[in-house]
């Protein structure tokens, strides 16, 4: 009798916490489906599409006014026109390679948001647009400037080519005397960014980009800058160029005439 | 022999004297290639470009060029001055204005200063918010 009261309140006490189990994974699931199920809610109720996940949006400077970069908020948005087609005749408008030259660094989208709010903005950087004139007019990435690849081709000491170096942060050097050169040869004084003209130290990062990855526009450019002596560390390569821009329906903006 | 081969003309024969004509045509040959193919390329992105339709001008254009779409309800005017801002502060933001006011000079001026070069509003209230509780 005794033994059977015994089994039955450790039957008892099994079947509690048992219960109490069930009770707890009961609790869990429904817990997590409710969790859920209010992620759902949040999706379902926030219509906005941001940029990228917790970025809604950025402002950028373009020609003096304050331009709001965002994605196209219809959910029916299709691209159509010259950026949806898939081929072009090649040569010359063929695929290009992620890295236009050894040491430029290819960037994307998230990178561009990020450079556009940092060095952009801070004037450590620039966005090049390197099509030529009548590329740029039909619309261009905020925040962008137009220095046309044919640019970066001309002779070293033309005065469109100092300009421009002049405007990305590049110091002519002048004459070097023959000291400073032999410390420069010898590793002593820092040359990394110095050339026999240039001093490219405070130069700015550039974002050097055109139409797309089948635009030879921006690779041209980036290897005409290298060939002056732009430091390639300080070049970055948005290959997506305005083909992928528009593809995700960002904001672009057509530059006053 | 020999004179079925070089045509004597003094002492040289006559394919030394026409080697520096032919690097220089050979030199030009290559140049113009080179200018052409450029030249060529250039051609192409005309051509390219004039199938460019409006799209860009769709959704961005808007008599000066730009899209009103694409610019925030509260865009800053660059050429805004530092009185418009604060009345506009004022007029939206009451309470952030409040904050704005009591902070030193200094912070205001960065302030403005974030506003002209396009800083949303949002972003200038948190910064304010931040100067305000760590001077």
């Amino acid at each position: 009798m005794m033994r059977e009261i015994l089994t039955s309140g450790v039957h008892v006490r099994s079947k509690t916490s048992l219960f109490s189990c069930l009770a707890i994974a009961w609790l869990l699931v429904v817990g997590s489906a409710v969790a859920a199920d209010d992620e759902l809610k949040v999706g379902e109720t926030t219509d906005f599409v941001p940029l990228y996940a917790g970025k809604p949006y950025l402002h950028v400077i373009h020609d003096g006014r304050s331009v709001k970069v965002q994605r196209v908020q219809d959910p029916d948005y299709e691209l159509k026109g010259y950026f949806a087609k898939t081929v072009r005749k090649c040569p010359p408008f063929c695929i290009q390679p992620e890295t236009p030259a050894p040491g430029v660094e290819p960037i994307g989208e998230i990178e561009m948001f990020e450079f556009m709010e940092s060095k952009l903005r801070d004037g450590a950087g620039m966005l090049i647009d390197a099509r030529t004139g009548s590329w740029y007019r039909k619309g261009t990435i905020p925040g962008s400037v137009n220095y046309p690849f044919t640019l970066f081709t001309k002779e070293a000491g033309d005065p469109e080519v100092v300009a421009a170096l002049k405007a990305f942060g590049a110091k002519e050097r002048g004459e070097v005397g023959a000291t400073e050169r032999l410390l420069e040869d010898w590793g002593w004084s820092e040359a990394k960014y110095k050339t026999a003209n240039w001093d490219f130290s405070a130069a700015k990062d550039l974002v050097v980009w055109c139409n797309g990855p089948a635009c030879g526009q921006s690779p041209r450019a980036i290897r005409g800058l290298l060939d002056l002596g732009y430091p390639a560390d300080k070049i970055k390569y948005y290959r997506g160029g305005m083909q992928m821009w528009q593809l995700w329906g960002l904001t672009t903006i057509v530059p006053r005439q | 022999m020999t004179q079925s081969v070089f045509i004597q003309c003094g002492r040289m024969p006559l394919f030394l004297r026409a080697l520096p004509m032919s690097c220089a045509l050979f030199v030009c040959c290559c140049l113009s290639t080179a200018w052409s193919a450029e030249d060529a390329y250039l051609d192409q992105l005309d051509q390219e470009v004039a199938k460019v339709e409006a799209s860009s001008s769709d959704k961005a254009s808007d008599g000066g060029g730009e899209s009103r779409d694409n610019f925030s309800s509260d865009t800053p005017h660059p050429v805004a001055s530092r009185d418009n801002f604060e009345s506009l502060l004022r007029r939206q933001h009451v309470g952030t204005y409040s904050f704005y006011r009591r902070l030193p000079e200094r912070s205001r001026e960065e302030i403005f200063l974030d506003y002209s070069n396009g800083a949303s509003m949002e972003a200038l209230r948190g910064k304010i918010i931040d100067r305000y509780l760590h001077p």
